[in-house]
């Protein structure tokens, strides 16, 4: 869907982002993770544009981005931002409608899409329709951020640490939601975030990047398991590394066939290894059943099946 | 006007303390002036100072009472704080009282007429004025604090209606300042007119000029310091001497270059009255400009342009619509300073209002005075008004 | 500072010591030089006790016959009679001005605060020249309609930066000073009016400046400023007269707000 090839972009002489290479495929939700200063929000406005890279190339749907204009560039993306912009003077519905009003689409369709995305969202359309930004609260503000980005059916979401600025509460809920989101819309989605636990919630794939070098690529379990170098290693956790991993692995990669049945309530394949963990903790015990495994059979997962490498 | 955030909100007010103190307090004080001042100053001629008559003198016990009557009414609804509709009475109560008070003066001069001749003149005394400007304060007061709009307007609308009849009436015609009004209506039309190109043309200057140099500022912050460091300096210089100042530069131009004269450039007259004006204006207007556009938040206009929006949308869009508050306030000040200020072109032979408030100092006339000087204040006052409703028209939130 | 070392240095090397001293002194003076308001002070001094003798020598600016000595009274005198009446009426101004600022922040008068607030923002659309006009038929000719405008017209400014200064004053830091154990007395002597002093500063300098403006205008009322000879050579058709009294009360004004300006760089700054 997106593809950087050798980009890199200085800033008065300091490198932002250095030769970095990093394909995004089409449907997949690829998070860019690395401390404050690591270029990763740099890459992230390279894409639609706000900046403009010194060298490499940036490919948006097999075409070289600088040949598209920029307004049209971002009217085929959406744009989210922690600080989440909406336009103040304008009610809930219009913010939503900005991008489908700049493309010309019917008034009918606006007002279809604005209430489908309102609803996708988790704002009743007939409820939050006709208030102001200000008339509601940070996580509800963060998701008219998002249904205004989805409006125009982007075919690629940017996001710049979308949910930096709600309690974690609300930060899961709004999570969720994305998830659910692209589970039914098949956006690709290149998301920009320092929450390590948030990246690997949601990612199919981290880019992990330093000082504007790109460090490592792979799913989560790849890179928790086999973390390229000491600083990806420190950036998810250091010393607790080996607890963030058991976020990222599912009980499903390491259950085994049972032997013998267990009458407790199973754990399901996809729960993470750190809630298969948390339950033997708060049961005292080591072992889980597991609720099927992928050949039909009915699965164990025991303690020493966590912590092996 | 908004306060600051970050204060804890007004502690409820004690019991007792729970009625609107404001409306009595004014009318308290309208109150003992009219017992203690004059209602009505009658002269024997237009130059000689008079003898103040008394309410009771001038309008007899019946106007006296209803006039009272209406100070206890307003008094009775600002201790009923719970009552519907509480602020629109008070504003109507204030609104009748300044239309009767005006009223039972123009009957007693048309009897002073009838009674003692033409030569006589019947002035609005110190108990007039203060009754009437406890009026104006209390229908300012009810129609800021009424929330709603039609609620905010009435009152004003319904007591100028009331002031445009008794005018066109002609039971005023016999009050000093209606005279005066009336041996020079021509001249009275002329000035006011030349009194708005003025006001309007040097407007016109500062918004064109100002606006430049604001949105300039906008766009360069380098620049910003030394540009309203420089424009300050003018503001610095006082009104009188910007007027007079570039009297001396323009007629050394026109001397040296006559053509100029034909383009209706001199020392002297409207041409340096609106340039001053304009100069005058040159620093709100900028510095009004430049804050607007500044306070429009920046993560704001990176959402536009992440969106797609071109600069002309995002001009037109977001900065314009959310920049709107600050420069409607702009206006509206700039305005009304500017009307204020129209007043000292008379001064460098430019006509306005003004003509006639230094006439009347020259002849100390001081009814002549009061009619120039009632008008600029009442020009400033509707102009104020007006643009303080088209603000808050524009600045409406639909309500579904 | 490079400039002083330039000049002094060539003339004094022989005398270390007094070669030192001068150094410092010039440093000095050159720092002062540096600001503006030493120099426009210096030009309108200059010119308030030397216009009478530079007067006659402008002929060539005007035209033939022109008067060129103001006679009504002497420009010092002028600039005393103009700074007299600004000065007492801006004091009585901004005593007044800071005391409903005070009022209207403190518990008890914090629900007139909106009122105080209307009040003076409906007092701001009556033009300055009207008001005085008004308030002749009342006081008379004088000093004293003016001294009445001025007052009027300097409250506002002082009363408005007064409470915004007051009550931009951060919550947390009264709640910190009632948490230190301050007296409501020592709180706001000691913290909100340090921190409050810029902006209420700021209304100063408009309230004085407007203060200048409004005499110079009085004048047409009778008052003697330096906006008479500026009234009566526009009404007896002299410009030597309007230029005098147009240069230097521009001259004044400008060194009353610059030295007002040094005053509030004087003030301890403030981060945020």
């Amino acid at each position: 869907m997106i593809r950087f090839e050798g980009v890199c972009k200085s800033f008065g002489g300091a490198r932002a982002v250095n030769e970095v290479t990093l394909d995004v495929a089409r449907g997949s939700l690829c998070a860019l993770v690395g401390t404050s200063g690591s270029g990763k929000s740099t890459l992230l406005r390279l894409a639609n544009r706000l900046l403009e890279a010194d060298e490499g190339s940036i490919r948006f749907d097999g075409a070289d981005v600088t040949n598209i204009p920029p307004v049209e560039l971002r009217r085929r993306m959406g744009y989210v931002i922690q600080s989440v912009g909406l336009f103040p003077h304008w009610t809930v519905e219009r913010n939503v409608a900005t991008v489908p009003r700049l493309l010309g689409w019917s008034p009918a369709r606006i007002g279809e899409r604005v209430a489908e995305l309102l609803d996708l969202v988790g704002l009743p359309p007939g409820r939050h329709a006709r208030r102001y930004p200000d008339e509601l609260s940070g996580g509800q503000q963060q998701r008219v951020g998002v249904a205004r980005a989805l409006a125009g059916e982007p075919e690629l979401l940017l996001m710049d640490e979308p949910f930096g600025a709600v309690d974690p509460p609300t930060r899961r809920g709004l999570q969720d939601s994305l998830m659910a989101i692209q589970k039914r819309t098949g956006t690709t989605i290149l998301l920009v975030t320092h929450d390590v636990e948030e990246a690997i919630r949601l990612s199919g794939t981290l880019a992990v990047l330093d000082q504007g070098r790109l460090l490592q690529t792979g799913t989560p379990a790849q890179v928790l398991t086999q973390p390229a170098t000491d600083a990806v290693a420190r950036f998810f956790g250091g010393p607790l590394l080996g607890l963030n991993r058991l976020k990222a692995l599912r009980v499903g990669d390491r259950a085994q066939a049972a032997a013998s049945p267990d009458e407790r309530e199973p754990i399901d394949m996809d729960a993470t290894l750190e809630a298969a963990l948390a339950r033997m903790v708060a049961e005292g015990c080591s072992r889980l059943p597991v609720r099927r495994l992928a050949d039909g059979t009915r699965g164990v997962l025991d303690l020493a099946d966590l912590v092996r490498p | 006007m908004r306060r600051p955030a970050g204060r804890e909100p007004a502690p409820a007010r004690r019991a007792g303390a729970n009625l609107d103190v404001l409306p009595l307090l004014i009318s308290a004080l309208a109150l003992v002036a009219l017992l203690l001042g004059g209602f009505v100053v009658v002269a024997p001629n237009r130059l000689l100072s008079g003898t103040p008559l008394s309410l009771w003198q001038a309008a007899g016990p019946g106007g006296a009472a209803s006039l009272l009557a209406i100070l206890g009414v307003i008094a009775l609804l600002a201790a009923r704080p719970a009552l519907r509709f509480q602020r629109v009475l008070i504003g109507l109560a204030a609104g009748t009282l300044m239309v009767l008070a005006l009223a039972l003066a123009g009957m007693t001069a048309s009897e002073q007429a009838a009674a003692a001749g033409r030569l006589t003149r019947v002035s609005l005394g110190a108990g007039f004025w203060t009754l009437f400007v406890a009026g104006l304060l209390l229908l300012a007061d009810s129609a800021e604090r009424e929330t709603h709009r039609a609620g905010k307007a009435l009152p004003l609308l319904a007591t100028l209606l009331g002031l445009a009849a008794l005018i066109a009436s002609g039971r005023l015609a016999q009050l000093s300042l209606a005279r005066e009004y009336a041996v020079r209506q021509q001249a009275y039309l002329d000035e006011m007119l030349r009194h708005l190109q003025l006001t309007g043309s040097g407007l016109a200057l500062a918004l064109v000029a100002g606006g430049a140099i604001g949105l300039l500022a906008y766009r360069r912050p380098r620049r910003a310091g030394p540009v309203f460091a420089a424009l300050n300096i003018v503001q610095t210089i006082p009104s009188l001497a910007l007027f007079a100042l570039l009297i001396g530069p323009l007629t050394v131009l026109t001397g040296l270059f006559p053509a100029l004269r034909s383009l209706g450039i001199a020392g002297i007259g409207p041409f340096p009255a609106i340039l001053a004006l304009g100069l005058y204006g040159l620093l709100p207007v900028a510095r009004g400009v430049h804050a607007g556009l500044s306070a429009v938040p920046n993560t704001v206009v990176e959402a536009a342009l992440g969106m797609g929006m071109t600069r002309g949308q995002i001009v037109r869009h977001t900065l314009i619509p959310l920049a709107l508050p600050t420069l409607l306030q702009t206006l509206r000040l700039t305005l009304v300073q500017l009307i204020g200020l129209a007043v000292l072109a008379a001064l460098i032979g430019a006509g306005g209002l003004g003509t006639f408030i230094f006439q009347g100092l020259g002849q100390t006339a001081a009814d002549l005075v009061l009619l120039g000087a009632l008008s600029a204040i009442a020009l400033a006052l509707i102009a104020d008004t007006a643009l303080r409703g088209l603000t808050l028209f524009l600045l409406r939130r639909p309500q579904n | 500072m490079a400039r002083a070392v330039f000049w002094t240095l060539p003339i004094w090397s022989g005398h270390e010591t007094a070669a030192m001293r001068m150094m410092s002194v010039m440093r000095t003076a050159g720092r002062l030089a540096r600001r503006p308001v030493v120099w426009v002070g210096a030009v309108f001094l200059a010119l308030t006790f030397g216009m009478d003798g530079l007067a006659p020598h402008l002929g060539f600016l005007f035209p033939a016959g022109t008067r060129l000595v103001y006679t009504r009274a002497s420009f010092p005198e002028l600039v005393a009679s103009h700074a007299l009446l600004t000065g007492a009426a801006s004091l009585i101004a901004i005593a007044m001005g800071v005391a409903a600022a005070l009022f209207a922040t403190r518990p008890a008068g914090r629900a007139y605060a909106a009122t105080l607030d209307r009040l003076g923002a409906l007092a701001q659309t009556f033009p300055p020249v009207a008001v005085l006009a008004l308030a002749v038929p009342s006081l008379g000719y004088g000093a004293l309609p003016t001294a009445f405008a001025l007052v009027l017209y300097g409250v506002l400014p002082v009363m408005g930066a007064g409470m915004a200064g007051l009550s931009s004053v951060p919550a947390a830091v009264l709640e910190a000073a009632d948490g230190s154990g301050f007296s409501p007395a020592g709180r706001l002597w000691r913290i909100e009016m340090p921190l409050a002093a810029p902006i209420l500063l700021a209304g100063v300098r408009t309230s004085v400046t407007i203060g200048i403006g409004t005499a110079t205008i009085g004048s047409t009322v009778g008052a003697l400023t330096l906006g008479s000879p500026i009234i009566d050579g526009l009404s007896g058709d002299n410009p030597a007269f309007v230029l005098q009294g147009t240069v230097l009360v521009a001259l004044f004004a400008v060194t009353v707000d610059l030295a007002i300006g040094e005053a509030q760089r004087a003030l301890p700054q403030r981060p945020n």
